[in-house]
């Protein structure tokens, strides 16, 4: 098990460092300078200046100085700070990324509350009306784009409950109801693609498991059903269901993008967005950066649990 | 004698055996995939629309339609565009968008931009990613790790901020959106293919293959290619879907197909859009209803194509 572990981790490394000269040269791709960008955004271009922006950035120096510099920075824990606003990128994280927590966690739990039951319900009452509305549901999931999903519930939330997003954002440990009621709607919207999938899964591989020989077995000895689903078959069906929640975990961290822009929450996605709208390469390539690492982590989280999970893959 | 023996009544149990016209083939496989065929039939008619648009749009997508008292905001079913001394246009079926345009015609004309899109983007992606995984697959060792790094680390970015990010960067045409969907699609691609290749390269005939002397090239493609292109097949048509789905979010953030041209995503997008959508909700309703029937004939495309290609992959 830790040679698992060790050599999971070690395979993470390079990938991270992939990921660190992705994003580094996708930075520099930008047509012109950077600096220049960012002038002409703000509406005036002063050469002189310019040169001044550029040799604080350190953007005169040759890539691959920027790019250890840069990497070492970032990994000691100092990314920098955002080209826009002059703050500290630490602090921007700082509020931006519970708020991403939330939403994601919440968004996790009401699309797994949703989906596994559904899955497990569809599944064992294949090819009826239960069934067919269950698939119906998952397919529209993953057909409907998630900011039309969102775009329409605040419509109609305005519209029929006269519910608007608030502006400013309240902590959790602050208020908790108000806390919640801002990010339910947001959640939900983003748990339903979510859902889809994992209630896709969770009914195939709930399939794969009733046509088992011991779930005949459990058939034969004239169990009830309720003791076959619930102590025989859910189990080894929801193994490969945990793993794809683990990484569906990275497609959150992505559509809450889209999510927290609509819906107006100041976490990482829209904080991301609006870098990237502002042209503050700085704050781009940090906050990419950083998502990206997560995922890495989450991935390699995923792997672990899938080797805990069943014991074949640890001895291989 | 023996031969006889055997021939004649084999003749016999096949007298009267056809062989199944194309027709009847057809008919055969609709019978068994109904699914597959009304997403056929959809995929169809979307690709008339995107071909024949400038016939069968009622009016020009980014004319603002003029009548007393202007044309914005109108619901469906209004009457048409009303100038002096002509007669009435035809009637404004879905209703005209914020600036008076016609909602029905720029979807059509969209079906253009989202088909040519998805289209270019899913074949370029396909063919670097099966490319890359067949050579992958095929000849291991450090081309293989060294590729499957790459794959993961692009892997490791979440889609929508990768997307976001090379268009933000190299500027929104088109062009460019066809190059950051391609970035995208190729890594999976490259994965599953990889695995087939590995699967294939295990059977018996491809060591014959070489044993006789065939040069890696021709074992490729002449061996191991024709037995991966299920997977091919089926994860192109998924992909499709899959392409729209982020051009068009692309487009909903401002950094997809650049207006006045009219693409499903930013004919839902920006805030101003947002902020008039409760005296006008069909103009959220249409485009995302277009989106989303493309995606699902995608979708329900692929899944049939699974169920007749590989049996295996079923449930998914």
């Amino acid at each position: 098990m830790q040679q698992y572990i060790m050599r999971r981790l070690l395979y993470s490394i390079p990938v991270m460092l992939v990921v660190s000269l992705l994003v580094s040269v996708l930075i520099r791709l930008q047509p012109g300078d950077v600096v220049m960008a960012m002038m002409a955004e703000a509406g005036n271009i002063n050469p002189a200046l310019l040169d001044k922006i550029r040799h604080e950035l350190g953007l005169d120096q040759p890539f691959h100085v920027q790019y250890v510099t840069w990497m070492f920075n970032f990994l000691t824990g100092n990314p920098g700070q955002s080209y826009w606003s002059g703050k500290p990128i630490t602090e921007l994280w700082a509020s931006a990324i519970p708020i991403t927590i939330e939403l994601s966690l919440l968004a996790l739990l009401i699309g797994l509350i949703v989906a596994i039951p559904v899955g497990i319900l569809t599944a064992v009452r294949r090819d009826s009306w239960v069934d067919h509305i269950g698939r119906l549901f998952a397919i529209s999931g993953l057909s409907m784009p998630d900011f039309w999903i969102g775009t329409l519930v605040l419509l109609f939330m305005g519209l029929w409950f006269h519910w608007i997003p608030k502006i400013t954002y309240v902590g959790l440990f602050d208020d908790p109801v108000s806390n919640l009621q801002q990010f339910i709607v947001p959640a939900v919207v983003l748990g339903f693609r979510l859902s889809a999938t994992t209630m896709r899964l969770t009914r195939s591989t709930m399939l794969e498991v009733l046509r088992e020989d011991y779930i005949r077995t459990a058939w034969a000895k004239g169990l009830q059903e309720r003791a076959v689903v619930a102590r025989h078959a859910l189990k080894n069906a929801l193994i490969p269901v945990i793993t794809v929640a683990g990484t569906q975990l990275r497609f959150l961290l992505g559509g809450s993008l889209v999510i927290e822009v609509i819906f107006g929450l100041p976490g990482m996605g829209r904080l991301t967005y609006d870098a990237i709208i502002q042209r503050d390469y700085g704050l781009v390539q940090a906050d990419i950066m950083f998502l990206a690492f997560l995922a890495v982590m989450l991935n390699l989280l995923v792997d672990l649990s899938y080797g805990w999970f069943d014991p074949r893959i640890r001895y291989s | 004698m023996e031969q006889s023996q055997v021939a004649l009544p084999l003749a016999a149990a096949f007298k009267g055996y056809v062989r199944p016209s194309p027709i009847s083939r057809l008919l055969d496989m609709a019978r068994r995939q109904p699914l597959g065929v009304v997403a056929t039939a959809m995929i169809l008619a979307m690709m008339v629309l995107a071909l024949f648009a400038p016939t069968l749009a009622p009016y020009d997508p980014i004319r603002i339609l003029r009548a007393p008292g202007g044309m914005s905001e109108k619901p469906p079913f209004s009457a048409g565009e009303r100038m002096a001394n002509q007669p009435q246009g035809p009637m404004v079926v879905l209703g005209t968008d914020e600036r008076g345009r016609d909602i029905l015609s720029r979807i059509i004309w969209g079906t253009r931009v989202s088909l040519t899109v998805a289209v270019i983007a899913v074949v370029l992606g396909t063919g670097i990613g099966a490319l890359v995984g067949l050579l992958s697959g095929f000849f291991g060792g450090a081309t293989d790790m060294i590729s499957q790094r790459i794959v993961d680390g692009l892997q490791a970015f979440p889609a929508i901020l990768l997307a976001l990010s090379i268009v933000a960067v190299l500027g929104p045409s088109t062009i460019n959106i066809f190059m950051a969907l391609a970035v995208i699609i190729w890594p999976n691609t490259a994965r599953v293919i990889r695995s087939a290749v590995l699967s294939v390269k295990e059977n018996m005939y491809i060591e014959a293959a070489r044993a006789m002397g065939a040069t890696p090239p021709r074992v490729i493609w002449q061996h191991i290619l024709p037995n991966v292109m299920a997977p091919i097949i089926i994860l192109a048509s998924i992909q499709l879907g899959n392409a729209i789905l982020i051009e068009s979010s692309l487009s909903f953030l401002g950094l997809g197909t650049p207006p006045p041209e009219p693409s499903w995503g930013n004919m839902l997008g920006g805030v101003g859009t947002r902020n008039r959508l409760e005296g006008a909700p069909w103009i959220a309703i249409f485009p995302g209803l277009a989106i989303s029937l493309a995606v699902y004939s995608f979708n329900l495309l692929g899944d049939s194509l699974r169920d007749v290609l590989d049996p295996r992959l079923r449930g998914r």
